[in-house]
């Protein structure tokens, strides 16, 4: 079961995630991710997949990797990745990341998006394991 | 990290070198924006001593009277570095939003013309200048060849379009042009990204106003601006959208890889930095200059559908006699000679602030210095400051770019629920149209400083001088 907290940041927007498994962390940061791109609840159902991998020395950088990808989907190509599916990985670069994309033409949620994501940053960026759980804090540039 | 600084006069403050920093650093507060600091466990001021950190960094790192807690720099940061003692070039001390910026524009128009036609005005803006996501003009199509051209050319390249006129290119920063351009630098999804977005405003904090001149504090500095009392204007705020973001993102990661190699220990990542004089260094600059283009251009872009608009709202060209007064970058890095050095001079969330006789000015307004351009939140106005030689001394010739938020958005959108906001201000006189709701609750007046107070701040330390308020009569936001 994932849990998510938004974060209190003066400029910008931050979010805490937990989860079970490292790609529960991922998946949970996404989730978090279209809560700052759009108001309400999104459909659970994409019109098309799509996998995607990504690899990164370190699991903060893929973690940047994996949300700027998101918003790039949301913004360029107009895909809203409604559902995510995570794998995690070792790999001889540091850590490679799987993921199946569930993606909803951004039309058919226009209404409720909330404004643009520029980017997510490092600043105070943890990826990390506590306790047998899987925590991440990011803050997303608004 | 403990954050302890002195007082050097009202509104001065010191943070002596300490730890691992190789500068002082120096910050302008009043007493309320102190309060506000120490109201965020002082983070942005840890920020400020991270700065002060890197390689190369000219005494002192710096913070203009409008800083707040940001990532990597503070919101407000200045910091110089010296290409030939090691300094070196960080995006994070420039931000995602690559020249992000101010352009005002003056009208012929006086605030009595405008008030018939105000709300038809209104509708013809937010029709005609695209937000953002899913919203582009179809009668502006770049292909990636023109993409490039107008990374190298900037402003100049749209104006030779058509879509503005050549005097608008006098009144930018850099001729709207920023050197060194290096299109070649900039990533194929850098690339994807731009080719939609050129001409479109954006969401969070981007924004456009009709105003009136309120008052003039200046008479002499404002005439030479062209500015008179109750004489209708247009602020225009944004930057270089997803292609700039995208720059920052390339090169962030890059300089992360390279850090150890040019032994910069970093403390915090979102500094990465590389020397100025190394191929890393080189290569972002040049990616950056192109980003910085794009954003020149896409103010000038803009400044097209407002003309149109105001057309289409039935005020003729001779009317409404639009043109820039200026426009300039609150989010970039220039290299600029201070103290008789060339320096290379990051402002994130600062803006540039040159005085009588500094080099890059119009020349009708080489003898006061240059238009400030300092925003303040939708509900209550504006300021047009002057660039001081006190800021050439003190600042790098820099100033504030704006009020800085003293609320979080989940906070501010906690404060104003149940009202409405539309309607608080349509009370005031001014007409709001938004795309989001929340981005409106998220940008509400109270969500940001008094920029009055910044203000003073900035005229008290000697940073920046008042020429004249200007106040909102139409807000359109992403």
């Amino acid at each position: 079961m994932a849990r998510l907290r938004m974060l209190e940041h003066t400029a910008d927007v931050g979010f805490e995630v937990e989860a079970d498994s490292l790609g529960g962390v991922f998946e949970a940061a996404a989730a978090a991710l279209l809560r700052v791109l759009f108001e309400g609840e999104l459909p659970r159902r994409g019109r098309r997949r799509e996998r995607l991998a990504l690899a990164a020395p370190d699991l903060e950088t893929l973690m940047v990797r994996w949300l700027d990808e998101l918003i790039y989907r949301v913004q360029t190509r107009g895909e809203v990745p409604v559902r995510t599916r995570v794998r995690l990985t070792a790999a001889p670069e540091g850590s490679r990341l799987e993921a199946e994309l569930e993606l909803l033409p951004f039309e058919e949620v226009r209404d409720r998006f909330a404004g643009e994501v520029k980017a997510a940053t490092y600043h105070g960026l943890v990826v990390e394991e506590a306790e047998g759980r899987f925590r991440a804090r990011v803050i997303l540039d608004v | 990290m403990n954050v302890s600084f002195v007082q050097e006069d009202r509104y001065t403050f010191r943070i002596p070198r300490k730890g691992k920093m190789r500068a002082d650093a120096v910050f302008f507060a009043s007493k309320r924006i102190l309060a506000h600091l120490e109201s965020e466990n002082y983070a942005s001021l840890v920020q400020l001593m991270n700065v002060a950190t890197l390689p190369g960094i000219v005494e002192p790192a710096l913070a203009m009277p409008d800083i707040h807690w940001g990532y990597g720099f503070p919101i407000g940061g200045v910091a110089a570095f010296d290409p030939e003692a090691g300094g070196v070039v960080s995006p994070g001390g420039v931000g995602f939003d690559i020249n992000c910026g101010v352009r005002l524009l003056a009208s012929g128009l006086e605030r009595r013309d405008l008030e018939p036609r105000k709300a038809w005005l209104a509708d013809r803006l937010y029709e005609r200048v695209p937000a953002g996501v899913g919203s582009k003009r179809r009668d502006v199509k770049l292909n990636r060849r023109s993409l490039a051209r107008v990374l190298e050319e900037g402003a100049g390249w749209v104006v030779r379009q058509g879509w503005g006129e050549a005097d608008d290119l006098a009144h930018i920063e850099s001729g709207g042009r920023l050197a060194g351009a290096d299109p070649g630098r900039v990533s194929e999804r850098a690339y994807e990204r731009g080719l939609p977005q050129l001409g479109t405003l954006g969401s969070g904090n981007h924004f456009l106003e009709v105003q009136y001149v309120e008052q003039v504090y200046d008479p002499e500095v404002a005439a030479a601006f062209g500015l008179r009392e109750d004489q209708v204007t247009v602020l225009i705020h944004t930057g270089s959208r997803g292609l700039g973001h995208q720059v920052c993102q390339d090169h962030v990661q890059k300089f992360l890889q390279v850090a150890p190699k040019y032994g910069i220990e970093l403390v915090d990542r979102q500094l990465a930095a590389a020397p100025i004089e190394s191929p890393e260094g080189r290569a972002y600059l040049g990616a950056m200059a192109a980003a910085a283009n794009y954003a020149f251009a896409n103010r000038q872009l803009i400044t097209h559908y407002v003309r149109e608009a105001f057309e289409a709202a039935g005020f003729a060209p001779r009317d409404h006699a639009l043109r820039v007064v200026y426009d300039l970058a609150h989010n970039n890095a220039k290299f600029e000679t201070h103290g008789g050095r060339r320096v290379l001079v990051h402002r994130k969330g600062a803006t540039r602030a040159f005085g009588p006789g500094a080099p890059d000015l119009p020349p009708a307004y080489a003898a006061v210095g240059q238009p400030v351009l300092v925003p303040g939140d939708m509900g209550r106005y504006s300021y047009v400051l002057v660039g001081t030689a006190g800021a050439m001394e003190k600042s790098f010739g820099s100033s504030c770019h704006g009020a800085g938020r003293v609320l979080s958005r989940a906070r501010s959108k906690k404060q104003v629920k149940g009202r409405d906001l539309v309607r608080e201000l349509a009370e005031a006189g001014i007409e709001l149209r938004a795309v989001s709701r929340r981005t409106v609750a998220e940008e509400a007046p109270e969500a940001y400083k008094d920029v009055a107070e910044v203000v003073q701040v900035v005229e008290g330390a000697g940073l920046g001088r008042r020429v004249a308020r200007l106040r909102p009569v139409i807000v359109v936001k992403g």
